[in-house]
C-alpha cells in the first residue's frame, strides 16, 4: 500500500521490518548507514520513513535534518532504543518517536496513523 | 876291607883246603863246622860270604833262607853234591846267591867267590850308593819339608807319596792321611772349591809325563780364596817308581790384589780407562760406563780418542804417550770429555801412562771425575759470592775492611770509596792510616785507628760518632762508625769490618725535635688549662704554672719531683687510687666537677682527666693529667640551669593559667613562681593591685614566710617530699581560705599612691619598669613606712602588664635569708613578670584555639562522610552507566529475535506443538525487553519537568489510581492528607511513581500468602501526608510481614531484591527520584508488623513559586 523506507544499521532488523512491514502489504526499502538513507530519499518519494538514530558515523538526528532539506513534506518515524532522544528537540521535527522492541505493534501503529495523515 | 868268607862244611879237609885256596886269592876265611858256629858267626857279623856245604847237617834250605835274612848283604854259595836241578832250584829259592857242584874245580870255585865277591862289593857299593841316595835323599826331604812352597809328590796315579809339610798345612790334614791318597780328592776334601785347569794338567801331565808350568788353580780352602799356579814336574825313575811332583806357588795375594784392582777398575765409581799404546781401550769401568755412556761390551776395543772432545780427536798416541812419560806424575786438570749421545761432560782428569818395568809406555790410563755437579756447586758459590759483593756493594753504608796484623785495607765498599773519593785500586793495600775517612772540620784526616784498637781490645764491636766531611760535599756530616772484630775458625781476630754509616739526617731530626720539644713545652706553660706529667712511678716530671694555680702552689717547680700520689689536693680528692690505676692498667681517669681544695684557699671546681702515655712497644712510660679550671663555667651552669628551671615552671604556669579566667588565681600562681623558683626563689613576694578609682596600689596578697621559723619549716618540707608548683599552689589557696597566711596581713596594709612620683612602687607602675631598692631605709623613694612594713633593707618592684594596662605591682624581696638581690635577680624578675602575663594571654589563645579547632574536625568528618556517600553515588552512577550502556547494546538483538519469533508464532496454529515453544521465546525476550527497561530507566540522567504542585492532590490521586489492584487484594485503605494544599517542587509523574512504587510492595508484603478463596482483608494499607519543618513527609504503611535487618539495610541498593522476578531497580530508582528532588526515602519496622516507607520532600516556600504551576 505505502512506500516505506528503513534506515537501521542492524541488518537483522532492517531483515525483520522488511518481512513485517511487506507482510502488511506495503513496499519496503532499506537503508544500512544515514547517507544511504539520504540518497535514497533524494531519488524516491516514499510515503513513510523509519529511521534509527544510533548508527555509525552520521546518526539519525542529522540525516532527518538532511532528509528534511531534501523533501520538506516527509514523514518519518523515529524507531530508536534509546528513549532519551524523546527530548531532543530535533526528535520533534519526526511524527513519531517509538522505543525499539520485538513487538512491533506500536510501530505499525503508529505507521499506519502517518501514513493516514 | 877284605871279604871274609865262611866256610861251612862238614869235612874238614874241604875245610882246609877250600880255606887254603881262598887264602892264598887273599880272602880272609873262617871256618865253621856245625850250623851253629854258622849261626854264631852270623851273629857276630863275620861273613861276608857264606860258602856252604848242603850236606852239613842242620843245614837245610830253609836254613839258607834263614841265613839270608839275617844277613842280606852276604853272598851265599851254596855246595852240593846233589847236582839235581831240583836241589839246585831250591835252594836258589831259598836265598842262594849261586849253587857250586861239590866237588868243583878250584877256578870255578873261585869265579863263583869272586862272583860272589864282586856282588858283595856291588852291594857294598849299592849300600854306599843306598846310603849317599838316603843321604840326598833326607836332604832333599828336609829341603822339600820345610819349603813354604807347597810340594806333593804324586805317583802315576796321581796317589800322593811325599808330602811336604807347608801342604799339610794347605790342605790342613794329618800326613797319614794324605798319603796313599789321591791329590785331587785331597784338594776336594779340604778346599770348597777347586776351580781352574790344574785337573786338566795333572792328568796330562801323568799320562803324557812333559811337565805343564803355570797350571792355574784356584781353590777355596777354609773359607779364604786361594790363587795358585801350579807347576807338575814329572820326576825320573828312581827305586820308588816315577812320579809327577806338584808345585804350588801361591800367586793368591797377587791375584787377589789383581782381581781387586780389576774389581777397583771396574767398579769404580770414577771413570777408569786404560787404553793400551795405540789407544785401543782395553779395561773400562762402571763408573766410565756411567759417565761416558758405553757398556763394557760396547768400548771394549775401541780408540780412546772417542772420548776425547772435538779437537782433540786425532791425537796421536805415541806422542801423547811420549809427553805423559816425560811429565811428571798425575796432575789432575780440568777438560772436557765427550759422552755416548755426543754431550759434553766437565771432568776432572788424571792421565798418566802405564809403563813396564823397563819404562816403556805400555798404554794410558785416563780416571775421570764428573765434575759437573762440582762445577755447578762452584758457580753457585760463586753466584753467591757475587751476590754477597753486590750486596755489599749496594749498601749505602760506607764498609772498610782492615787485616789486623799489618793494619791494611782489604775491602772497600762503592758507598766507601766514594765517600773518600779515591778508587778500589787506590785503597786496597794500603795502611789504613794513609786513608782516612773524611776530614773532619778543621779538615784533617778522619783516623779509626783509636776505634780499631778499642775493638780488638775488648773482642766486641765498639762505636763512636765522628764528623766527617765526605770528598764531594762542603758540609760536615756526622758518621756512626761501629768497629766489628771478625775472628777466624781458630778464635783468633784477623779482620776488623767498619761500618760506617751517615747519620746525620738523624742528628738534624734529633735537634729539631729538641726544638719542637721546647715549643711544645712552651705551649704547655702558656696554655689555659693545667697539665702534669709523671713517670710510672708517679714522680712529677712537667706541670705548667695553670697546675700550680690549681693546686695552690707558687710555683710549677715546687712540684717537680714531687710524687702525685703524696699530694694532699689529690689525696683530700680521693684520686690517688685511681692515678694509681692509670700507671698500672692502663685504665683513663675522668672526673668532672671535683672540688680541689688548695692550700692558698681558692678552691676551684676541676674537670680532670688523666691518659697512660705511651712507649712504641705499647709500654707505659708515665701519665698525663689535664686539669681543668671549671669554677666560673660551673656556676654559670648552675645559673642557667635555674633559668631553665624556671622557664620551665613558666611552662607549668602557662598551663595552670589555660582555662582559668580567674584573676587571683592568676596573681596568686604568679607570686608562687616567684618565690618557689630556682634561680627566682625570692623569699617573699607580695602583690599590689593598682585601683583606677583611687588611683591607688593596694596590696591584696603576698606570699612566703612570716619569719625564720616557719621559713624553715616550709622549706624542710619542701625538701622531703616533692611538691609541685600545684601542689605549692593549692597549698597556698588553702592555707589563704583558712586565713592561716599571716604575711598577707603585711600586704593588706600596704597602699602606695599612684600619683606619688617620689613612691619606687608608683613609678614602677607608671613607667612600666622595675627597680631595685638595695638600701631601703635610706633610699629617698622608699617612704619610711613601706621600708618598715616589710621589714627589710633589700627588695625589688615589677609591674604587671596585663593587656597593655598595669595591673599591678610585685614586690619582691629575701628577707628571711638576707641573700643580696642582684641586678641579675632583678633582670629574671622583671622578665619572669613579662613572660608570666604573656603566658596567660597564650593560654587564653590558646584556649581558643582549641575550640575551633574542634569546630574544624566536626565539620571535617563530617565533610568525609558526605564524600563517602558522593563516592558511593558515583560508583553506583558509573554502574549504572554502564548498565545502560550493557541495555542499548542488547535491546537491538532483543528486537530482532523477538520480532521474527513472534512472525513465527503468527504462522503457527495453536495446537501446532512448536507453537508452545515459540510463545515461549516471545514471552522471554518481552520479560527482558521489560528488564532492560528498568535498567534504562534507573540510569537516565534526569531530566525530571519540576514544576510546582500540590502534593496532597497527588496522593490522592495515586491512590486512587491504584484502587483496582488494591481491592483485587482485597487491601483496606486508609488516607490521612492535610486539608490544605502541600506544595513541592517536583516533577509529577516521577514522584507518583515512586508512591505507585512503594504501595505495590506494600500490597505484595500483605498478599504474601494469596491462597486463593476469597475471606477477609489481607492487610491494610495506610498514606499520611504531614508537613513539618518545612518538609513534606508521605508514609505508607503496610500491615505485611515487616522487614529483616538485612533487607532494610540493602532494600534501596540497584539490584537487591527479595522477589524471585523483577529486576530489584525498583527501590533504587524511587531513592533516585526522591533525591533528584531534595528529599530523602525512609524505611523503618512497624512494631505492630508491617514495615512504613516515608518519603520526604522539601516543602516550596509561599514566596517560591515559579510561575509553573503544574497541571496537577
Amino acid at each position: 500500500m505505502a512506500r516505506i523506507l528503513v534506515i537501521d544499521d542492524e541488518h537483522t532488523l532492517r531483515l525483520l521490518y522488511q518481512h513485517e512491514l511487506t507482510q502488511e502489504g506495503h513496499t519496503v526499502d532499506t537503508a544500512g548507514t544515514a547517507d544511504e538513507g539520504i540518497a535514497k530519499v533524494r531519488d524516491t518519494e516514499y510515503d513513510a520513513v523509519i529511521l534509527d538514530i544510533r548508527m555509525p558515523g552520521k546518526d539519525g538526528l542529522e540525516a532527518l535534518g538532511e532528509m528534511l532539506a531534501e523533501r520538506r513534506n516527509i514523514k518519518v518515524i523515529i524507531n530508536s532504543a534509546y528513549s532519551t532522544y524523546k527530548d531532543n528537540f530535533m526528535s520533534w521535527a519526526a511524527e513519531e518517536y517509538v522505543v525499539k522492541s520485538s513487538d512491533l505493534t506500536e510501530l505499525k501503529q503508529k505507521l499506519a496513523e502517518v501514513i493516514g495523515r | 876291607m877284605a871279604i871274609r868268607i865262611l866256610i861251612a862244611d862238614e869235612s874238614p879237609t874241604v875245610r882246609v883246603s877250600l880255606a887254603e885256596l881262598l887264602r892264598q886269592e887273599g880272602y880272609e876265611t873262617v871256618v865253621a863246622s856245625t850250623e851253629d858256629e854258622v849261626f854264631a858267626a852270623y851273629a857276630a857279623q863275620i861273613p861276608g860270604i857264606l860258602l856252604v856245604n848242603l850236606n852239613m847237617p842242620g843245614i837245610s834250605p830253609p836254613d839258607i833262607g834263614h841265613l839270608k835274612k839275617i844277613n842280606p848283604s852276604a853272598p851265599i854259595l851254596v855246595l852240593t853234591s846233589d847236582t839235581r836241578f831240583q836241589t839246585v832250584v831250591e835252594a836258589m829259592r831259598s836265598g842262594a846267591d849261586d849253587v857250586l857242584t861239590h866237588p868243583s874245580t878250584p877256578e870255578r870255585l873261585l869265579a863263583a867267590v869272586e862272583r860272589a865277591e864282586q856282588q858283595v862289593a856291588k852291594a857294598r857299593q849299592l849300600d854306599e850308593d843306598e846310603a849317599e841316595i838316603k843321604r840326598l835323599t833326607t836332604l832333599n826331604q828336609q829341603i822339600i819339608d820345610y819349603s813354604p812352597v807347597p810340594i806333593a809328590v804324586l805317583d802315576l796315579k796321581g796317589v800322593v807319596s811325599h808330602i811336604n809339610n807347608a801342604m799339610l798345612r794347605l790342605l790342613d790334614c794329618p800326613q797319614k792321611t794324605c798319603i796313599g791318597e789321591h791329590l785331587i780328592s785331597l784338594l776336594e776334601r779340604s778346599a770348597d772349591e777347586i776351580d781352574g785347569e790344574f785337573r786338566t794338567h795333572l792328568s796330562r801331565v801323568l799320562e803324557h809325563r812333559s811337565p805343564v808350568h803355570g797350571s792355574a788353580l784356584h781353590a777355596r780352602l777354609s773359607g779364604v780364596d786361594r790363587y795358585f799356579d801350579v807347576d807338575l814336574i814329572p820326576l825320573r825313575e828312581t827305586d820308588d817308581g816315577a812320579g809327577v811332583m806338584v808345585v804350588l806357588h801361591d800367586v793368591s795375594q797377587w791375584i787377589i790384589g789383581h782381581q781387586f784392582l780389576r774389581s777397583v777398575v771396574r767398579d769404580s765409581a770414577d771413570a777408569i780407562v786404560i787404553a793400551d799404546e795405540q789407544l785401543v781401550i782395553r779395561l773400562w769401568s762402571v763408573g766410565a760406563e756411567k759417565i761416558f755412556g758405553y757398556a763394557l761390551k760396547e768400548i771394549i776395543g775401541k780408540p780412546l780418542t772417542l772420548l776425547f772432545p772435538p779437537g782433540q780427536t786425532d791425537t796421536d798416541p805415541a806422542s801423547l804417550l811420549a809427553h805423559l812419560a816425560e811429565s811428571p806424575s798425575s796432575e789432575k786438570k780440568r777438560t772436557h770429555r765427550r759422552r755416548q749421545d755426543g754431550a759434553l761432560v766437565d771432568v776432572e782428569l788424571t792421565q798418566f801412562a802405564l809403563t813396564d818395568p823397563q819404562g816403556h809406555p805400555v798404554g794410558i790410563c785416563e780416571v775421570s771425575r764428573d765434575i759437573t755437579l762440582d762445577v755447578a756447586r762452584e758457580r753457585e758459590i760463586e753466584g753467591i759470592k757475587d751476590f754477597y759483593e753486590h750486596i755489599v756493594d749496594t749498601i749505602s753504608d760506607g764498609i772498610r775492611v782492615i787485616q789486623v796484623k799489618e793494619r791494611r785495607i782489604v775491602l772497600a765498599n762503592k758507598a766507601h770509596l766514594e765517600w773518600i773519593g779515591m778508587s778500589a785500586g787506590e785503597v786496597i793495600g794500603r795502611h789504613s792510616q794513609e786513608v782516612p775517612w773524611g776530614l773532619d772540620e778543621k779538615n784533617r784526616g778522619v783516623q779509626m785507628e783509636a776505634l780499631v784498637d778499642r775493638a780488638l781490645a775488648t773482642g766486641l764491636p765498639e762505636r763512636q760518632v765522628y764528623a766527617s766531611r765526605p770528598a764531594k760535599s762542603d758540609r760536615v756530616h756526622w758518621m756512626d762508625i761501629v768497629a766489628y772484630p771478625m775472628a777466624n775458625a781458630l778464635e783468633t781476630i784477623e779482620h776488623v769490618v767498619l761500618v760506617g754509616r751517615d747519620i746525620t739526617a738523624r742528628v738534624e731530626m734529633e735537634a729539631n725535635l729538641a726544638a719542637e720539644r721546647d715549643r711544645r713545652d712552651q705551649v704547655f706553660t702558656s696554655a689555659p688549662i693545667g697539665i702534669l706529667t709523671t713517670d710510672t712511678q708517679g714522680s712529677i716530671q712537667f706541670a705548667n704554672p695553670m697546675i700550680a694555680q690549681i693546686f695552690g702552689v707558687f710555683s710549677p717547680d715546687a712540684l717537680i719531683g714531687e710524687n702525685l700520689f703524696h699530694l694532699d689536693q689529690v689525696k683530700n680528692m680521693e684520686l690517688t687510687a685511681r692515678f694509681r690505676q692509670v700507671l698500672s692498667h692502663g685504665t683513663p681517669l675522668h672526673q668532672d666537677q671535683i672540688t680541689c681544695a688548695s692550700p692558698l684557699g681558692r678552691d676551684t671546681i676541676i674537670n680532670i682527666r688523666a691518659e697512660p702515655l705511651f712507649d712504641q712497644t705499647r709500654t707505659i712510660t708515665g701519665l698525663v693529667a689535664v686539669i681543668e679550671n671549671v669554677t666560673e663555667k660551673i656556676s654559670l651552669q648552675r645559673r642557667l640551669s635555674a633559668t631553665t628551671a624556671d622557664l620551665t615552671m613558666l611552662a607549668e604556669i602557662g598551663e595552670l593559667f589555660q582555662e582559668s579566667r580567674d584573676p587571683d588565681l592568676i596573681l596568686q600562681t604568679i607570686l608562687v613562681g616567684v618565690t618557689a623558683g630556682e634561680g627566682l626563689g625570692f623569699n617573699r613576694a607580695f602583690w599590689l593591685a593598682a585601683d583606677s578609682e583611687t588611683h591607688a596600689l593596694r596590696g591584696k596578697y603576698a606570699i612566703g614566710p612570716s619569719d625564720a621559723q616557719e621559713a624553715w619549716r616550709i622549706w624542710s618540707e619542701l625538701k622531703t617530699t616533692p611538691h609541685t608548683l600545684h601542689d605549692v599552689l593549692s597549698g597556698y589557696r588553702a592555707a589563704m581560705a583558712r586565713g592561716e597566711v599571716r604575711i598577707n596581713e603585711v600586704a593588706r596594709d600596704l597602699v602606695i599612691s599612684l600619683e606619688d612620683a617620689e613612691n619606687i612602687a608608683a613609678r614602677a607602675a607608671i613607667e612600666r619598669r622595675a627597680f631595685l631598692v638595695t638600701d631601703g631605709r635610706h633610699h629617698p623613694m622608699v617612704p619610711r613606712e613601706l621600708a618598715d612594713r616589710l621589714g627589710t633593707d633589700s627588695f625589688a618592684v615589677v609591674p604587671l602588664i596585663f593587656k597593655d594596662s598595669v595591673e599591678g605591682v610585685i614586690i619582691a624581696d629575701n628577707a628571711i635569708t638576707g641573700k643580696k638581690i642582684t641586678d641579675f635577680d632583678l633582670r629574671s624578675l622583671e622578665l619572669f613578670a613579662h613572660q608570666a602575663t604573656l603566658a596567660v594571654e597564650r593560654s587564653r589563645l590558646y584556649f581558643e584555639l582549641e575550640h575551633r579547632l574542634h569546630e574544624v574536625q566536626e565539620a571535617h568528618s563530617l565533610l568525609k562522610e558526605n564524600q563517602e556517600v558522593m563516592l558511593k553515588n558515583a560508583r553506583l552512577a558509573a554502574m549504572g552507566q554502564l548498565a545502560a550502556q550493557v541495555a542499548h547494546e542488547i535491546r537491538n538483538p532483543l528486537v530482532a529475535i523477538g520480532g521474527f519469533a513472534r512472525n513465527v508464532l503468527r504462522g503457527l496454529e495453536e495446537y501446532d506443538s512448536k507453537h508452545e515453544f515459540v510463545q515461549i521465546i516471545v514471552d522471554e525476550t518481552s520479560r527482558l525487553e521489560k528488564i532492560l527497561g528498568d535498567v534504562l530507566e534507573f540510569s537516565r540522567p534526569k531530566n525530571g519537568r519540576m514544576a510546582a504542585m500540590d502534593l496532597v492532590h497527588l496522593v490522592r490521586r495515586t491512590v486512587g489510581m491504584m484502587q483496582g489492584e488494591l481491592s483485587d487484594h482485597r487491601i483496606e485503605t486508609r488516607l490521612e492528607l492535610p486539608s490544605e494544599e502541600v506544595r513541592v517542587r517536583a516533577d509529577a509523574d516521577q514522584i507518583r511513581q515512586v508512591l505507585q512504587n512503594l504501595i505495590h510492595n506494600a500490597v505484595e508484603a500483605m498478599s504474601a500468602d494469596d491462597a486463593g478463596a476469597g475471606g477477609g482483608p489481607q492487610g491494610t494499607l495506610t498514606v499520611t501526608l504531614q508537613v513539618a519543618h518545612g518538609k513534606a513527609v508521605v508514609q505508607i504503611e503496610d500491615t505485611g510481614c515487616g522487614l529483616d535487618q538485612e533487607t532494610m539495610r540493602r532494600m534501596f541498593e540497584p539490584f537487591f531484591t527479595t522477589k524471585s522476578h523483577g529486576t530489584g531497580l525498583g527501590l533504587a530508582i524511587c531513592q533516585q527520584i526522591v533525591r533528584d528532588h531534595g528529599g530523602e526515602i525512609a524505611v523503618a519496622n512497624n512494631p505492630d508488623r508491617g514495615a512504613v516507607f516515608s518519603v520526604v520532600l522539601p516543602c516550596l516556600q509561599k514566596e517560591e513559586t515559579d510561575g509553573t504551576d503544574s497541571r496537577y
